[in-house]
């Protein structure tokens, strides 16, 4: 079989399923109206849907399968702790397994103090570079309003065993992060896109002026590299091969974290000042990219194990 | 879903690589004008493989492979330097198995297969650059002659040459690109004259002045005022090849290498820098495989290849430029790669479709917008 690049039948039917539930449940008034805690009722109903337990070994899927999911939950702006849930039903035993695929269990994977989902959370991932630990919080958590609309929990962890698929779990979650991360960056330049071929000024659409169309096409071009990589990463980590799949997968969440959030530059831009209130067609989504952006594992840690691999002796030193 | 090549194209690709080890001092991709018989005698070991007809129809002798065999091919020949795909065996070489006379095809294409006729394309003009509907070169017909009268320039390899394939205007001088034709002009011919424009990686450009040169009809390829199909199409035919990512690959390789011998790898900012360019020259990787993906599923592949044009050629560039920053005056010596890659990837973002022109085809024809202002 030579080079496809696109998704199968099978694939490209969750794709489809999972973008018509966003339709029909997960709107903009939603994802706006979302702020603060994780929405329960919606985070089961796409359990529900089988979308979580894509990563369990009794599920027929792989990371391609949850790739083609997280594409569309990332073009709608779908709350919650996707890419953790996909570490933890890759590292977790039963029962917690279980719990998380049913969307019985929210998961916090991250590094003390501030825990992503940390108010919400009943199972708590400490990643640690490339390892990952069961881990539980010392105390209460305090609730932290952040940026992206998520409450996260700040406080500490109490180490408990390390999990032993940790490092093939983590190159899971950075490619989904990655694909995620680089589906919201293309949403938000379609609807920028949309905007400029309806908003007019001097008698022509906006879209008219190569500085406005330019910058846009620019974005369209990063993201869909973006989006190329993380499905590479994922065919490799299907196909078996692990050193590709965690090459391409750092690869892909560093250019998925770019090449987003250089396009939420662009599209506040294109929107001009409708883009900057806080009911207007942009911040809800370009919150979630920064969100997303500044979670564990960090870029610096992709770019750093990139560097590892071509023998750069200076990797970790930068953040 | 599939990122790999088959194990037969892999085969192939293995191939080309222990191939092109007897040319591994080949600088031809960069400095064709200082190695041309070099790079002409690479072509030569090539076509007795068949491989400059790679996917030519068998009906005309080729391999008729697929595009993903002829990708690999000149992938493998861009990272190992030795050449760029030659323009004889792509765009005239394909022009003319489409809408070329059987006389035609049998005049030309046996002694392009074999690696013994070379083309540089003569397009551009002083006053038609992007905009190359407006080119002015004027063919009158003379009974079974074209009289050609004009000016041509920014030709690479011109120098080096057999025949020039010359865009120029059979229409009303307003006519746009509904009056264009397609000629195969011999470089000897009377009336034809080309100076030189040095570049700064080296190299050389061309201007070409055509003074009443006499062409018979019978090397006009296509119909009179109908060379602007005959050109997309070919430019289709070719898009997998054109810029392919074994390039940015090999600078990026040698770059590393270089801040590695300098001792720079050590510092953080060196390294950091280098590891987001990492990143970028494989979202190049990505491109071209979208690029090819679209070929090989009979997808046109416009914006696609518009697409990898930029970031390929802009990726090019912050490679070079990055090790300028950063690699202080040794970076300067020249001649040395660096100083090289810097200057020559100046060049990159010019030829072959301006980034603007490139950036405009994505707007329009990916997003719907307009951008042509």
């Amino acid at each position: 079989m030579s080079l496809d690049l696109a998704f199968d039948d099978g694939q490209q039917a969750i794709a489809e399923a999972v973008r018509l539930f966003c339709v029909d449940r997960c709107d903009d008034d939603v994802v706006k109206a979302a702020s603060g805690a994780l929405p329960r009722a919606l985070w089961c109903e796409l359990a529900e849907l089988g979308v979580l337990a894509v990563g369990t070994p009794e599920a027929d899927g792989g990371a391609l399968e949850a790739v083609a999911a997280v594409e569309s939950l990332g073009w709608a702006a779908f709350p919650g702790p996707l890419a953790a849930t996909f570490l933890a039903t890759r590292v977790l035993a039963e029962p917690d397994c279980a719990r998380v695929a049913r969307g019985d269990a929210i998961v916090s994977a991250g590094e003390s103090p501030l825990l992503p989902w940390g108010a919400d959370a009943d199972i708590f991932l400490e990643i640690a570079g490339e390892r990952v630990f069961q881990a539980r919080p010392h105390g209460r958590l305090e609730p932290v309003e952040t940026l992206g609309g998520e409450t996260w929990g700040r406080g500490s962890l109490d180490r408990g065993p390390e999990l032993l698929e940790g490092a093939a779990g983590l190159v899971l979650m950075r490619l989904v992060l990655a694909a995620q991360t680089a589906s919201l960056g293309a949403r938000m330049v379609q609807d920028a896109s949309r905007h400029a071929l309806v908003r007019k000024q001097f008698g022509r659409p906006i879209g008219d002026f190569q500085a406005v169309a330019h910058p846009l096409a620019d974005c369209s071009m990063r993201l869909s590299a973006a989006a190329s990589l993380a499905r590479a990463a994922a065919f490799y980590f299907d196909a078996g091969g692990a050193a590709q799949a965690r090459h391409f997968a750092a690869a892909a969440h560093v250019s998925a974290i770019d090449a987003s959030l250089e396009a939420a530059y662009v599209c506040h831009q294109v929107f001009g000042a409708i883009g900057i209130t806080r009911e207007g067609p942009i911040f809800h989504l370009s919150r979630r990219v920064r969100q997303l952006a500044s979670q564990v594992p960090s870029r610096a840690a992709s770019r750093n194990q990139l560097l590892a691999e071509a023998g750069f002796s200076a990797a970790g030193a930068s953040r | 879903m599939n990122f790999a090549f088959s194990p037969a194209e892999e085969d192939f690709r293995r191939e080309v690589r222990g191939f092109l080890e007897e040319y591994r001092d080949l600088d031809g991709y960069f400095c064709q004008g200082h190695c041309w018989p070099q790079v002409k005698a690479l072509f030569q070991a090539m076509s007795e493989r068949g491989w400059l007809a790679l996917t030519w129809p068998e009906s005309v002798g080729g391999l008729a492979a697929s595009a993903a065999y002829e990708f690999l091919l000149w992938d493998e020949v861009a990272y190992a330097r030795a050449a760029r795909n030659p323009l004889a065996a792509g765009i005239v070489a394909r022009s003319l198995i489409r809408h070329g006379t059987q006389a035609q095809q049998a005049e030309w294409l046996p002694p392009i297969r074999s690696g013994g006729l070379h083309f540089s394309l003569a397009y551009s003009e002083p006053e038609a650059g992007s905009d190359l509907a407006s080119l002015r070169t004027r063919a009158e017909r003379r009974g079974d002659h074209y009289i050609v009268t004009g000016q041509k320039i920014w030709q690479s390899y011109a120098q080096d040459m057999d025949c020039l394939w010359l865009l120029c205007r059979t229409g009303a001088p307003d006519s746009r690109s509904k009056g264009l034709s397609l000629l195969i002009v011999d470089k000897q011919a009377p009336g034809v004259t080309l100076s030189p424009h040095p570049t700064l990686d080296g190299d050389q450009l061309n201007e070409v002045h055509f003074d009443a040169v006499e062409v018979p009809v019978a090397n006009r390829v296509g119909p009179e005022n109908g060379a602007w199909k005959l050109m997309s199409e070919a430019l289709a035919d070719e898009r997998h090849i054109q810029f392919p990512p074994g390039r940015v690959r090999r600078d990026m390789q040698e770059m590393l290498e270089w801040i590695r011998e300098q001792g720079l790898d050590r510092d953080p900012v060196v390294a950091t820098r280098m590891g987001d360019l990492m990143v970028r020259a494989l979202e190049v990787e990505m491109h071209g495989l979208q690029v090819l993906d679209a070929m090989l599923k009979g997808r046109p592949a416009v914006v696609e290849a518009a697409a990898n044009k930029v970031v390929h050629t802009v990726v090019c560039q912050q490679i070079a430029r990055a090790v300028l920053d950063l690699g202080g005056p040794e970076a300067l010596v020249a001649n040395a790669r660096p100083a090289q890659l810097w200057c020559q990837s100046l060049w990159e973002t010019i030829g072959g479709g301006t980034s603007e022109v490139m950036r405009g085809v994505v707007a329009r024809q990916g997003l719907g917008l307009g951008g042509r202002a």
